[in-house]
């Protein structure tokens, strides 16, 4: 392993490491109004993402789709309804139903947001920002540790959008991710379309966020496309995605050893199927560009899933 | 160093708070409006001080945006109710979320939750086309099968060979009957098939006019959901094969319903519901055991 490549967890664990897993390269999220033509296209598509909740109490044929699914296309696995951020402990009956789903997905990896969802009795229904405090902080670390030791897989927690921030306000967001995933010792799936909008709504620079991450934590990226509401750009999966999001993307381009994935989210205002393959040639374009070093062996029209994994080499 | 236990208590008491904030207009207005609060908010000072920091406009636009996504999770889940509101689904989501703040994160129980809600007030009020009830109804039995169904469906132990209950009926040996545990047989004044076919897409029924009709849903294995129109007396023997009563006690159950006295109407009426049962055990729909379901372990 390179110098500048801290070790991440401890050799021995039962959780495997992402220096242990594929580059799998560039992938879509899996949704049923897309699903014909994302199997129909999946040599143009390196991975999949399912949505968790999609998958827990659902009947047994929900169980045999993921399986299936797992036959065609290397999966990975995305949570909303952890609430990690939740205070006292995890919910230890969703993460066994989170566990139980990534085993039926064979997910490379597993990944919830960085927020709260739900209380007891009551569910917000959204990614809903926690403060940025030290009480805060030492929850979900104690929570994510948790979560992370649940699975056989690398557990990531992602950035999301916010609009607003409750109070104590006793860090930056990048200080505050910093110390979760740090003292979690766990990973980042770094939205950059969420770091934009946060940028633009909350008023800071996207890049001086990006160098206050640690990026070489980051296992997965997200970019999507949002539009603007009473001067507020949401994050809504329903666009293109935008060219500064692009410049983020060349930005961090060099400094992610261990990322293993980027992904389209698209949720909804679906376009013709043919305009997401494209979109996702310019994500492979960039990478193939820009990150050399790191994944120049990045397929393409061959998914490195199909052929045994040789081993990661860093640069 | 801060006592954890006090710390997390607190803190779970402000994201209670917040929660409802986010959840709740009454709440947040008073809340953000920053007057006074009364006791009946049961919201501590400091919790208060600490919401009232939150950008306000900010806030209420996020609040919006999570009304509207639960309002197109119970379109999505509903969808043909919903279209059948029409302009009044948004009065009559806002007015579920007054009085049902979102409970479980789940997008299918909180369909079922406004289903419900949705037919009570549907009792006293009249939200769309006198159909709409109908169409409600099932629209929520066809989700609750879809979406309850489990393997395996039937008990261990029970018999779906056609050949096998021929031979018990003949040997006088009682055979308990069990419908599909994952069916409902609804019944309808409009016909709801039609109807459903309109708004599906996206299109007003026109000439609806009452058509009493009685329809079989179940789930077949794989989870594919079938429907079929049934006569009443189909209906009335499913409704009665619930696996505690044998074979001769619903053929007299019947007899009785529909006025079969005689010794020869009994007669020709058992040999109609031994009909029935092989066809219905050749489709799946019924099994039989030798023991009654209540005495099954």
């Amino acid at each position: 392993m390179n110098e500048a490549t801290p070790q991440l967890g401890k050799a021995g664990s039962r959780r495997r490491f992402p220096s242990d897993l594929p580059f799998l390269g560039v992938g879509l999220g899996f949704r049923q109004e897309i699903k014909e033509d994302l199997l129909r296209y999946s040599n143009r598509i390196d991975f999949l993402e399912v949505m968790t909740e999609h998958y827990i109490d659902m009947p047994p044929h929900k169980r045999a789709e993921v399986q299936e699914l797992a036959e065609v296309v290397p999966l990975v696995l995305h949570g909303v309804e952890l609430s990690i951020g939740t205070f006292g402990s995890v919910d230890q009956s969703h993460l066994q139903k989170m566990r139980q789903v990534a085993d039926w997905a064979r997910a490379y990896w597993v990944s919830d947001h960085l927020c709260l969802t739900r209380v007891p009795g009551l569910a917000i229904g959204n990614l809903t920002p926690v403060p940025f405090s030290e009480a805060s902080s030492a929850n979900i670390i104690a929570n994510a540790r948790y979560a992370a030791s649940s699975f056989d897989c690398p557990f990531l927690l992602e950035n999301i959008s916010y609009y607003f921030q409750p109070l104590p306000r006793e860090m930056s967001e990048a200080e505050f991710i910093s110390r979760v995933v740090e003292g979690a010792d766990c990973y980042l799936l770094l939205d950059l379309t969420n770091v934009q909008n946060n940028a633009v709504n909350m008023n800071y620079d996207p890049y001086v966020f990006l160098d206050s991450v640690p990026l070489e934590r980051v296992v997965q990226i997200h970019l999507a496309g949002g539009y603007y509401l009473s001067s507020v750009l949401l994050d809504t999966h329903s666009h293109p995605v935008p060219s500064d999001v692009f410049d983020l993307l060349r930005y961090v381009a060099p400094r992610m050893p261990n990322l293993r994935g980027i992904l389209i989210e698209r949720d909804q205002n679906f376009p013709p199927f043919g305009e997401l393959l494209d979109e996702l040639d310019q994500v492979r374009d960039v990478v193939r560009n820009h990150w050399g070093p790191y994944h120049a062996d990045l397929a393409v029209q061959t998914p490195k899933w199909m052929v045994p994994y040789a081993g990661y080499t860093h640069a | 160093m801060p006592d954890t236990h006090v710390t997390a208590q607190s803190e779970l008491a402000f994201q209670y708070a917040y929660a409802r904030l986010l959840t709740d207009s009454s709440f947040r207005e008073v809340v953000l409006s920053g007057a006074p609060l009364e006791e009946r908010w049961q919201i501590e000072p400091e919790v208060a001080e600490r919401l009232r920091g939150l950008d306000p406009e900010r806030t209420s636009l996020f609040a919006e945006l999570l009304l509207g996504n639960r309002l197109g999770s119970l379109r999505e889940a509903l969808p043909n109710s919903a279209f059948l509101l029409g302009s009044r689904l948004q009065e009559v989501v806002y007015a579920f979320n007054d009085s049902s703040p979102p409970a479980d994160h789940r997008k299918y129980p909180e369909a079922r939750a406004f289903a419900h809600y949705l037919l009570d007030r549907l009792e006293q009020d009249s939200l769309g086309p006198p159909y709409l009830h109908d169409v409600l109804l099932y629209e929520l039995s066809s989700m609750q099968l879809r979406l309850e169904y489990d393997e395996p469906f039937w008990l261990e132990g029970a018999i779906a060979s056609a050949s096998e209950f021929v031979a018990a009926l003949k040997s006088g040996r009682p055979v308990y009957l069990h419908r599909h545990p994952y069916q409902a047989v609804l019944s309808f004044s409009y016909d709801v098939e039609r109807i459903c076919e309109k708004t599906a897409s996206s299109r007003t029924p026109t000439d609806v006019n009452p058509k009493p009709s009685t329809i079989l849903l179940h789930v077949q294995a794989g989870g594919v959901l079938q429907q079929e129109a049934i006569n009443t007396a189909t209906a009335a023997f499913l409704l009665a094969a619930n696996g505690s009563d044998s074979f001769n006690r619903i053929v007299d159950h019947l007899g009785e319903l529909f006025g079969q006295r005689g010794r020869w109407a009994r007669l020709r009426l058992r040999g109609r519901v031994r009909n029935l049962c092989l066809e219905l055990l050749q489709r799946g729909i019924i099994t039989f055991t030798f023991v009654p379901a209540t005495t099954m372990p």
